[in-house]
Formats: structure tokens, C-alpha cells, sequence
């Protein structure tokens, strides 16, 4: 039997929704000994990727896991795993899509429609998660934003921190995450407010910082390479907030540099 | 063909170090614990920053590494996943890890990522397929590499070769090295009923480089490589049979579940090196 055949024979044993004939396959090509059957010895690997993939899942979304108990997050977690295949070969990235996932779960299930908060929640957890491991960035003197001005006005076009992340969400899932992580409320749930914007970012461990939402779309315009003076024509009233707030940016990290628009890629 | 200078030279490591994770990183950088080397789960580490990777950039000024991956697939039919053999590169230009490991084994099929060490049948077939997968990884990673035999739950009825065969030829035939991990032939001797012992005398030492040992979890019908447990008492017999052939090997003990204090670690680190000295003032003793 070639190689791939046996491959593929294995692994389609593994899928919650094989059939009886494909099992029956996958277990005449395994040896069997009295007391191990094929069965049993498909049934180790199973658990065994199934725990692989939980234990990831765990330590990425932990309130989410906290939210809803080890039996329904451990189901959540296997469902997410065989609807959705892992398609990266090391599991840093594992979960990226749970969020989303998540959202279609919610509609589905009528047991977890109390938890509609629940997606936007993953998607803090998973900002937390990504901010952690991204690329170091250069440091960037506040000092230094007065000679590039001077130089280059408003032709700039600032860069982000690679740790920088932006949240925002109808619901306040960063109140609720502090509360599961027994930490301190950095700020206070104003249930008036319509919606909630917050920055993820890295300095020495990550942080999560409630912003304006006008503080928010100017950062989301950065993120799309337009020079503060295009930003400053098209986006006003933005672009007027942001630049106030560009001194404190930089202190944070969410700024870590500018390119002059006329030379693009060029970092200065 | 692969650059052999650090991979063929035993010399530079020796003793019995120990897998470094996560929870025993602040331990190691606060009090420089009196250990040889360490092993790092290199797929844990590919991130491009952050402090987990500054803190290893340290220790590595004070300890060597060496690199133990799981996501290399050698045994997979899909084309190897080159974006991931340039990450262990990139990190091994700035770790230096004295040795890189892969499994006998494939976690890959049709784009799906298992992420488990699926076992393969051994088969001429196969071999051969394995050989030319592990020549292009050294190829690409400028070196040689290291096999570990893995810890198997099922075997195939259309294998051909015992595993001892299997990689003793692998390593023959692709030019690479064998890291042999003494509880997973434990473990796989259990599950499919051979003779560990006759493992051990058909493995050939000369290609051997590093040695595992870590516990296993006993599952009534089966044992579980879980590396959960400290290393059972079968396996340290074991282990005396192996560093009796091979007394100069390097050996690293692997604790990746339910993990205990680092000094626990060093315990069964120092049972391994007092095994290892008996073992080798036996051998003067008879000689003599």
C-alpha cells in the first residue's frame, strides 16, 4: 500500500464524521493485539490532537474558558478543532479564526445565546495573545518629532508598534476580562456608552488601554499608510485629535517611527 | 551536502540537561541553575519577539541549546513547509543550538496540520520517501539533523521492517544522526509487544548523538508518552542498558505536562548522571 493511501486512510479515522465502512478501513490495515484493538489505538491519537489543540486553546482564550465552564469550552474547543483543521504546522497561530467561529456558534446554539459578548471577548484575548510574541520595535525619541517635522511637515507618515492591536466592541468585554483576571478595573463600565475602543499594545508585558473613538479611527487611519497630510484633508476632525495626541502615542509605543512620504520605505 | 562541523561533534555538550518551557524561564535567568544544556521546544519559540525570546537570548549567553522540533512532518506526502524550515534557521543563526531534532513521524496530510507524531508504516516505500525529505531539510538548514524514534499507539499490518531497522538505514541513507529516546522504545515495546532490549542491541550507536528520557502515564491497556510522570523504573534499566553502549552520549530529560518545580528536573537529571558513572566505573572495573 503506497504511503499516501495509508496516510489518508489514518487520518479520515480520526474526523468525527468517518464512516463506518472508511473506520472499518483504518482498522485492517492496524495491527491489533488482544486487549489494544485498531479501535482503541485510533482513539489515543484522537485524544491526543484533540488535547493538543484544547491545552492552546486554554491558554490563549483563559476568561473565555472561565465564562463557560471546562466541560462546554473543552466541546467548543473540539468542534471549533474538526469544523476548522489546523492549517499551520506549529500552533502559535491556533485560534485565530475562534472569534469568528465563535459568532456563528452563537446563532446556532440556543444555550450559548446568553453569551453573545462571548466572540468580541475571544477577539481581546486573541489581541492579548498576538501583542505578546510580535517583533521588537525601534525606539523612537519624542524629541527627534520636532527635527522630522521641521523637515518634512506634514508629508509623514507614521508607523505603528508591530505589538499594537485595536479592539473595540458594543459591549464592555475589557470590564469583564479584569474581572475574570482578578485584576484592579483601570477604568469604570459606563453603561451609557455606546460602544467601547481600547489599544493592545507591548511595552514591558501588554497592556490594554481604553481610547476615544477619535483617538481609535486615527490610529486605524495610520494603519493604512496615509501621510498625516493626507489624513489631515480627507479625515479632518481625526487627524486634528490625533496629532494632539501624537506626543503621548509615542511615549506609549503606538508610534514607533514615520516615513516622508516622498520617499516611501524609507524610515526616518 | 549538509555542513556536519557542530552536529558531529558530541564534544561540546555532555551531562544531562534539561527541556527548558516556559514556567522554569524566570527560575533559570534569576539563578543560573547548575545544568549543563538545555533543550528548547523550538515550534514554541518562531514568535518574532517578545519577552520569551529576549529571556532565551540571555540564557543562551550562559548555557548551550540544542533545538527539538515537532513540526517538520519528514514522513508527510505534503511538500515540506519551507516558511517553517527558514523560521528554525533564522532562529538557530541566533540561538546556535548545538543539535536540531525531528520526529520519525508525519503530522501533516492534504494541507491539514495534525499537530501529533502520526507514525508511519516501515517500508522500503517509506524509507526511501523519508530519506529524500530528510536530505532536503539538511539541505536547507545547512546542517544535519537528528531523528527521534517516537512513541507509537499503533503499528501497520503492511510494515516490513522493525523500527531498529528502520532507523538505523534512515540514518545510513540520508547522513543524519539518531536521537534515541529510551522511554519511547519503552513505551512503543509495551504497545505493539517487542523486546526493548533487543532494540537497543540492533540500534546502531555510532549514529546516535542525544538520549531522551522522560515518564510515561500508565493507561492499564497501554502506556501514554505523556511526560507527566518522573522516569519509571523500567526506563532507568533501560537507560543503563543504553549508556552501557554508548557512555558518552549526551542525554536530556523531557517533563511537558503537569511540570514540577525545575529542581525536581534536576533530580532525574542527577540519577541519569549517576547511572552514567556506575555505569562507566562497571565497565573499568570488568576491562580491568
Amino acid at each position: 500500500m503506497n504511503l499516501k493511501i495509508s496516510q489518508q486512510i489514518l487520518c479520515r479515522a480520526f474526523e468525527p464524521d468517518v464512516s463506518l465502512r472508511e473506520f472499518e478501513l483504518a482498522e485492517e490495515i492496524i495491527h491489533m493485539t488482544q486487549h489494544f484493538t485498531p479501535a482503541d489505538r485510533i482513539k489515543v491519537y484522537q485524544h491526543s490532537i484533540s488535547g493538543m489543540h484544547y491545552r492552546v486553546m486554554e491558554m490563549v482564550f483563559p476568561v473565555c474558558l472561565q465564562i463557560l465552564g471546562d466541560a462546554c469550552f473543552a466541546n467548543l474547543a473540539n468542534d471549533y478543532l474538526w469544523s476548522t483543521h489546523s492549517r499551520k504546522c506549529t500552533l502559535d497561530q491556533y485560534g485565530d479564526h475562534f472569534p469568528d467561529w465563535l459568532d456563528e456558534q452563537i446563532d446556532k446554539h440556543d444555550t450559548l445565546k446568553d453569551f453573545f459578548y462571548l466572540p468580541d471577548l475571544a477577539r481581546l484575548e486573541w489581541g492579548w495573545h498576538q501583542s505578546l510574541f510580535t517583533q521588537d520595535d525601534a525606539v523612537f525619541k519624542l524629541e527627534d518629532l520636532t527635527d522630522l517635522t521641521n523637515q518634512h511637515g506634514t508629508s509623514l507618515v507614521p508607523q505603528l508598534s508591530h505589538s499594537l492591536f485595536l479592539f473595540n466592541s458594543p459591549y464592555p468585554v475589557y470590564d469583564i476580562w479584569l474581572s475574570h483576571k482578578n485584576a484592579e478595573p483601570k477604568e469604570t463600565y459606563q453603561p451609557d456608552l455606546q460602544h467601547h475602543y481600547h489599544i493592545i499594545y507591548r511595552m514591558d508585558t501588554v497592556e490594554i488601554k481604553a481610547v476615544s473613538d477619535m483617538v481609535y479611527r486615527f490610529i486605524e487611519l495610520c494603519q493604512t499608510g496615509l501621510s498625516l497630510a493626507d489624513m489631515e484633508q480627507q479625515y479632518e476632525k481625526e487627524t486634528f485629535v490625533g496629532l494632539y495626541e501624537l506626543p503621548s502615542m509615542i511615549q506609549s509605543g503606538w508610534v514607533t517611527g514615520f516615513i516622508a512620504d516622498h520617499k516611501k520605505g524609507q524610515q526616518v | 551536502m549538509a555542513d556536519s562541523t557542530l552536529s558531529n561533534m558530541a564534544g561540546p555538550i555532555s551531562g544531562t540537561g534539561v527541556g527548558l518551557r516556559h514556567c522554569h524561564i524566570q527560575d533559570v535567568l534569576f539563578n543560573n541553575p547548575d545544568i549543563p544544556w538545555f533543550e528548547i521546544l523550538t515550534d514554541n519559540h518562531l514568535e518574532p519577539g517578545g519577552p520569551v525570546k529576549h529571556a532565551l537570548q540571555t540564557i543562551r549567553q550562559d548555557y548551550v541549546f540544542s533545538f527539538h522540533c515537532v513540526g517538520m512532518s519528514l514522513g508527510g506526502v505534503d511538500p515540506l513547509e519551507i516558511n517553517y524550515l527558514k523560521q528554525i534557521k533564522q532562529l538557530g543563526e541566533e540561538l546556535d543550538p548545538i543539535f536540531v531534532s525531528d520526529h520519525l513521524s508525519f503530522s501533516t496530510l492534504n494541507g491539514q496540520h495534525y499537530n501529533e507524531l502520526l507514525p508511519l508504516p516501515y517500508t522500503e516505500d517509506s524509507l526511501k520517501h523519508i530519506c529524500d525529505r530528510i536530505l532536503q531539510v539538511q539541505d536547507i538548514l545547512n546542517r544535519q539533523i537528528l531523528i527521534e524514534n517516537p512513541s507509537s499507539y499503533l503499528s501497520y499490518q503492511h510494515s516490513t521492517l522493525d523500527e531498529w531497522d528502520f532507523m538505523n538505514e534512515l540514518a545510513k541513507q540520508a547522513d543524519c544522526h539518531v536521537l534515541l529516546d529510551v522511554n519511547n522504545i519503552y513505551v512503543s515495546a509495551c504497545n505493539h509487544g517487542f523486546d526493548s532490549n533487543k532494540y537497543l542491541s540492533n540500534i546502531d550507536f555510532s549514529r546516535v548523538k542525544e538520549i531522551h528520557l522522560g515518564g510515561y502515564e500508565d493507561r492499564g491497556h497501554y502506556l501514554l508518552d505523556a511526560h507527566n510522570h518522573p522516569i519509571s523504573d523500567e526506563v532507568w534499566e533501560l537507560f543503563k542498558t543504553t549508556i552501557g553502549q554508548a557512555p558518552e552520549i549526551p542525554c536530556l530529560i523531557e517533563w511537558d505536562n503537569d511540570i514540577p518545580a525545575l529542581e525536581v528536573l534536576q533530580q532525574q537529571a542527577s540519577i541519569a548522571e549517576d547511572i552514567r558513572q556506575n555505569t562507566m566505573q562497571e565497565a573499568l572495573l570488568e576491562s580491568a
